[in-house]
């Protein structure tokens, strides 16, 4: 694996992480805060995704949770000495079944704002 | 009436044994005993089969060290005393294969050690000495880190090398912190390069057992983590 990949896959790692206690801490007093009454409601979560922001906040939220997962993920398969070949295929499908789940889920939060109520 | 000690010593020949066993001796405390005034003592006293490597006797040849009490230390300078109770256990240090008893083979360690190239390569070109004068930064840091005895406790302690064996350890990465953070060195980005591998620093996840457990007080999760800073700079194009 070229050195430089592995630099970068760390500052990213850090990086999203910090990104993830930032965005949580913004869901978290979305939810608490601004959802009214006790019980949360698909009306109000539909109404809160029409803003860009908001959906913009999410899109980060997946993004960065995905990666950081899924680079976890390979790293635990590294420090557990899994060889060349399942390394590459670990990588493989890390990165298409992460692209998978951020395609699913950008749709589903860009149908917030253009096709639901 | 003298103190005596409960000493349980594990006890394996790869040779002539299919499993390894336990065996219980008791030993005499004196006052100022180190442990390995106690396995010296079953050797010349009680068994005489009894293998363990030591050399120095005063912390300085990293020899010494086992796994004491559910922690690796050098046995010259663990005292008695200071484990608090009259019952040891003393097994051989972890991560590393048993050639008999409390004696490991220390190639895994050294081939790594290897592998960083832990000597100094002279600057190209250099034609005159250079001196890093005593109250410098980079002095400073460099000569902590030079402590290492290569004893190998961090290197058993450390749990990434139990899962992944081609790990190449604090004891080798922290070496190679010290060649790299030497400014009239040469090798530094060649050395940056190996341990920048997949199987290099990117492994440490900072547990902190190494520092934990060095009889020298080196802390290598430092050393790694400012390998990790230098490796992403030179990624970004900047040397430091």
């Amino acid at each position: 694996m070229n050195k430089d990949f592995n630099a970068l896959a760390w500052l990213l790692q850090r990086i999203t992480a910090v990104g993830l206690v930032l965005l949580l801490g913004i869901h978290f007093w979305l939810l608490h805060f601004k959802t009214h009454g006790e019980v949360i409601k698909f009306s109000d979560v539909s109404m809160r995704l029409h803003t860009w922001t908001l959906v913009l906040i999410d899109i980060c939220l997946l993004i960065f949770g995905l990666y950081h997962a899924s680079n976890g993920i390979y790293s635990i398969v590294q420090d557990y000495s899994v060889g060349g070949n399942g390394r590459r295929v670990t990588l493989w499908v890390l990165m298409c079944g992460g692209c998978v789940l951020a395609i699913i889920g950008g749709i589903s939060l860009f149908r917030f704002l253009y096709v639901a109520g | 009436m003298k103190n005596i000690l409960k000493v349980k010593v594990f006890r394996c020949d790869p040779e002539t044994d299919t499993t390894p066993r336990y065996d219980i001796f008791h030993v005499p405390e004196i006052k100022n005993m180190a442990v390995l005034d106690v396995v010296f003592h079953i050797q010349n006293n009680q068994d005489r089969s009894l293998a363990f490597r030591s050399s120095c006797r005063i912390g300085m040849c990293g020899s010494c060290a086992m796994f004491i009490n559910g922690k690796a230390r050098l046995a010259c300078r663990t005292g008695v005393a200071t484990l608090g109770t009259k019952e040891l256990t003393i097994t051989p240090l972890p991560n590393l294969p048993v050639i008999k008893d409390l004696l490991v083979d220390m190639d895994p360690f050294f081939e790594k050690y290897e592998k960083i190239k832990p000597y100094f390569i002279p600057e190209e070109g250099r034609k005159d000495f250079c001196s890093v004068p005593e109250g410098l930064k980079e002095r400073r840091l460099i000569d902590e880190m030079l402590e290492c005895i290569t004893c190998g406790a961090c290197y058993s302690a450390c749990t990434i090398v139990t899962t992944n064996p081609e790990y190449l350890g604090p004891a080798a990465l922290n070496r190679a912190f010290c060649l790299i953070a030497d400014k009239r060195d040469g090798g530094g980005d060649e050395r940056l390069r190996i341990v920048s591998d997949s199987n290099g620093i990117w492994r440490c996840h900072g547990q902190f057992n190494c520092g934990e457990v060095c009889p020298k007080k080196i802390t290598p999760t430092w050393t790694i983590q400012q390998l990790k800073k230098r490796s992403v700079f030179k990624m970004m194009g900047i040397h430091l």
